[in-house]
């Protein structure tokens, strides 16, 4: 089956034109207004679904390559939408994400936070597909942006005092990393004098080492900070726990996991040597971001400021999957790196649904505080909620047969094989850690009995829309662990295309004929 | 020459950007980045101007080589136009976080901070402090008016 190139700008356009049409239809403050922006919100999150499902299928399971010339422009001179099997998964899983967001979002808004949350939630929506999608290196940019932009208003649209500060710290520190990345841009604009990433591909291997150094260098900078690596991830646990619930959980599930992609994109196509060289260097950083994100979780008392930090840790993986991309491995040529992606996948499902459950909780209980016995009881009281979020949790920590325990075993096995004992210990020991800290999490949290001294907070029920989102995520975590060698297949038909860079080039077609400006003037 | 004209004034830009930035006042803080995201608008315009005052179009078409270096590019103009867009939304709506934070109430409390300029009290540890559950405080709120209707059960 060949489908229409055309279909690539789907995901940027249906978002645009739902959020855009959204706030038209709110002309006024009320419940009513609130209720269509939102149908609105479910038939876009819907329709992208089911673009994405078309471009999965068209780029993993039949293994191509999709490329949009917008205008026709030939590769470097108009903008280029690919989408290869790495951007149809997070596509997809964006999509499923959006979809249960919509759902989660009936459930627990109310009508202070709920006025333009859902077009907003449709911009978010738009930029990160247009950052999946984006074939050069300042479209990336822009659609960073537009998320970022989104996220911003989404994250201060309660107005409050914890709100604005959090806001404020996130605003600044993201501001500072995509002017760096902007700088980057310009940097290369003027010494290669092209923007394509597949143009950029064929130029960056003549291009002198100093100038990959640096531009890979400022890139792991500008990415790893939107991404929350070590020693740049201060603005996420500031801010991520101050908005509601319905925005932390898609926060959590998405916004880091772009600057990863980025990352896995940039180096795989920019920098194949350098992935080799910088080999210690980005195994160090995954190794220090799991331990930083780990110990921090422990430090802190609330339950979503715990789930926060463990992002950070969950992101070191990833990168431990980028550090082992170039390592040989008897199992598969780019196994470390399928075992990355893979567990992307599994993370942007399970700290999704974990941010619900523990948002649902905070919500009913009317605290997240872990000390004195505010919380517990939730067992006896909520016991599907705490179904769900038990499994979710054991997800997260590794344990058989849910997503966790594959992905984390793939990752451990490409250490092995490639004769990295550091970080497969360091792996370890941090599974250990989260497994203690879901521990934690359960017995402060849910199980146990509340204090006495502590009042009871009466009985709000927690609704079906609250609870069916996060069923639905945990239900496919369980079916990645289950189902696992179909989810593996996906993955390493996406490894095998982001270390085919002749394909990605050749599928791009970028032509040639206009020389690089001489560096001398 | 000019690229050197232009370099220093980068350089100038970015260091007094990053001055800024490291000041403990939100206000200069977002000058600032204002400053610091100038100075890459510049370097951007800086990749373009190797030749003033030739117009990026071709007028012999059959005799073009390729080599572009004949005239102004005018691709970084246009990025330049959609960064200054984006960097000034962006700091515009960080302007409004201040206002927004300068009109609470507790701000007065801890005008003469050293350690974070953003918090608003003067012990922000890790441990959970009452902001992070004011997005509860409708929920409370309806719980309290609902408290009255129980006991009288």
């Amino acid at each position: 089956m060949n489908i229409n190139a055309n279909w690539l700008a789907a995901p940027v356009v249906i978002p645009l034109l739902f959020a855009a049409s959204s706030l038209l239809a709110a002309t006024r403050v009320n419940l009513r207004q609130m209720r269509i922006q939102r149908n609105l919100a479910l038939i876009a999150s819907v329709l992208n679904l089911g673009v994405a499902l078309l471009l999965l299928y068209t780029t993993t399971i039949q293994d191509q390559r999709m490329v949009l010339y917008a205008g026709l422009w030939q590769a470097p001179f108009g903008i280029t939408l690919v989408a290869d099997a790495l951007s149809a998964i997070m596509l997809t899983l964006t999509a499923v994400l959006m979809v249960t967001i919509v759902l989660y979002a009936i459930g627990t808004l109310d009508q202070r936070e709920g006025l333009n949350f859902h077009p907003l939630l449709l911009f978010l929506l738009m930029g990160v597909n247009g950052a999946f999608l984006a074939g050069d290196l300042f479209n990336l940019y822009v659609f960073f942006e537009v998320l970022l932009m989104a996220s911003f208003v989404l994250l201060s649209l309660g107005g409050r005092p914890g709100q604005v500060n959090g806001g404020l710290r996130y605003v600044v520190l993201n501001l500072l990393a995509s002017t760096v990345f902007l700088t980057t841009a310009g940097v290369v604009y003027g010494t290669l004098g092209t923007l394509n990433l597949a143009h950029l591909a064929v130029r960056m291997e003549a291009a002198p080492l100093t100038l990959r150094i640096i531009v890979a260098g400022m890139l792991l900078i500008a990415y790893g900070s939107k991404a929350g690596l070590f020693p740049l991830f201060f603005w996420l646990p500031a801010s991520y726990h101050t908005p509601h619930p319905a925005v932390t959980a898609i926060f959590g599930g998405l916004l880091t996991k772009v600057g990863i992609y980025a990352l896995f994109r940039v180096f795989t196509l920019l920098f194949p040597d350098l992935l080799q060289a910088w080999q210690p260097l980005l195994l160090g950083i995954a190794g220090l971001t799991m331990l930083a994100g780990v110990f921090g979780a422990m430090a802190v008392n609330t339950i979503r400021r715990v789930l926060s930090f463990h992002i950070i840790s969950q992101v070191g993986y990833m990168v431990m999957g980028l550090g082992l991309a170039s390592s040989g491995n008897q199992l598969a040529i780019g196994f470390g790196l399928a075992a990355g992606i893979f567990y992307i996948m599994h993370h942007m499902i399970v700290k999704t649904a974990l941010l619900m459950a523990g948002g649902a909780a905070e919500l009913t209980m009317g605290t997240g505080q872990l000390k004195e016995g505010y919380l517990g009881g939730l067992v006896k009281r909520f016991p599907l909620l705490a179904a769900v979020f038990f499994v979710a949790a054991f997800s997260l920590a590794g344990i058989p047969p849910s997503s966790g325990f594959v992905s984390k075993l793939g990752l451990l096995q490409a250490a092995l094989d490639s004769q990295h004992w550091m970080i497969a210990g360091v792996s370890l020991l941090v599974s250990a850690l989260t497994l203690m800290s879901m521990v934690r999490l359960w017995q402060k949290g849910f199980a146990g009995k509340q204090h006495e001294d502590v009042l009871p907070p009466p009985r709000r029920p927690i609704y079906g829309f609250t609870l069916a989102p996060i069923i639905i995520l945990v239900v496919i975590s369980l079916g990645m662990g289950i189902f696992s060698d179909t989810f593996i297949r996906w993955s390493q038909t996406a490894a095998d295309q982001l270390i085919d860079r002749a394909g990605y080039i050749e599928a791009v077609a970028p032509t040639d004929v206009i020389a690089p400006v001489s560096m001398d003037h | 020459m000019i690229a050197l004209v232009f370099a220093t004034l980068v350089a100038v830009l970015m260091a007094s950007a990053t001055y800024l930035l490291l000041q403990r006042n939100p206000v200069r803080m977002v000058i600032g980045l204002g400053l610091f995201t100038h100075a890459v608008n510049l370097l951007v315009f800086g990749t373009s101007v190797s030749h003033r005052g030739q117009p990026p179009i071709i007028v012999d078409k059959a005799a073009f080589s390729g080599d572009i270096s004949q005239f102004v590019d005018p691709l970084p103009q246009a990025l330049i136009l959609t960064a200054i867009v984006i960097s000034f939304g962006i700091v515009a709506f960080l302007i409004a976080l201040l206002h927004r934070r300068n009109s609470l109430e507790a701000v007065e409390s801890c005008t003469d901070r050293v350690d974070d300029p953003f918090a608003m009290e003067p012990a922000a540890a890790l441990e959970a402090v009452d902001e992070d559950y004011e997005w509860l405080e409708d929920v409370v709120l309806k719980r309290e008016l609902r408290k009255p209707k129980r006991t009288r059960r």
